[in-house]
């Protein structure tokens, strides 16, 4: 596997059917210590990589296949993890760049939904919903 | 995969059975910055669209092959999609 950067995406809209709903991600190839490699690939997403992170590229057909659950389709680069950091030697090299906290936050976001109000029973929102009308104190009227 | 413009065709009377009806086309790979980098090459056209001048991505290895209707073809190289935009973090690129 390598070390790349996402660096942006490549919308096409004619293409092989396999490619149809997947994003293809543009990542400059990196050395170990995080430096340009030189060179780029064009990867399949499947982590939900986005522009500035450092990925983990798998570059060997079979294996993609199998990672994106696509036999047959002519698919060699797979962007399969986001990079924290590499331990290299005495030094660890963090890696990822601006955006990559961001992201990385965007992610945990939406991988951790907000519960029903049902299932938070102290909120008022929950209160509403599960006490019926009639049942509700009226509110105080304002006086003017 | 990599970008590539298509700059010609090949014709060819006699191919390796399987691959009557494979159109071939001359492309030149590119680098990040759309400019020629590396040799020509020819590439089968897996999405039967692609013409001269189109900026394309293509695949290369047995994964070439795999984008053809038979994927048991003598086809190294082959033309996967057409570019719309290529958004890159330092600005799109048309």
């Amino acid at each position: 596997m390598k070390i790349g950067r996402v660096v942006g995406t490549v919308v096409s809209t004619i293409n092989v059917p396999a490619f149809d709903g997947r994003t293809l991600l543009l990542c400059d190839l990196l050395d170990p210590a995080g430096k340009p490699a030189g060179g780029y690939v064009i990867a399949v997403d499947s982590v939900g990589a986005g522009a500035g992170e450092t990925v983990l590229l798998l570059d060997e057909g079979n294996s993609a296949r199998q990672v994106l659950v696509a036999p047959g389709a002519p698919i060699r680069t797979v962007v399969v993890g986001i990079v924290d950091a590499v331990d290299e030697g005495p030094a660890m090299v963090v890696l990822g760049t601006m955006e990559a906290p961001l992201a990385a936050t965007a992610r945990v976001g939406r991988a951790r939904p907000k519960a029903p109000a049902a299932a938070r029973p102290n909120t008022p929102a929950a209160k509403r919903a599960t006490t019926p009308a009639a049942a509700r104190p009226a509110r105080p009227r304002r006086r003017r | 995969m990599q970008l590539a413009r298509v700059i010609g065709t090949v014709v060819a009377t006699v191919k390796s059975p399987g691959l009557e009806g494979v159109k071939l086309l001359v492309i030149q790979p590119l680098d990040r910055q759309l400019q020629p980098a590396g040799g020509q090459l020819v590439a089968a056209d897996a999405v039967h669209m692609a013409g001269p001048g189109e900026l394309v991505y293509f695949v290369a290895a047995r994964e070439a092959a795999q984008a053809m209707p038979d994927p048991f073809v003598p086809v190294d190289h082959a033309i996967v999609g057409i570019v719309d935009a290529v958004a890159t973090l330092d600005g799109a690129t048309p």
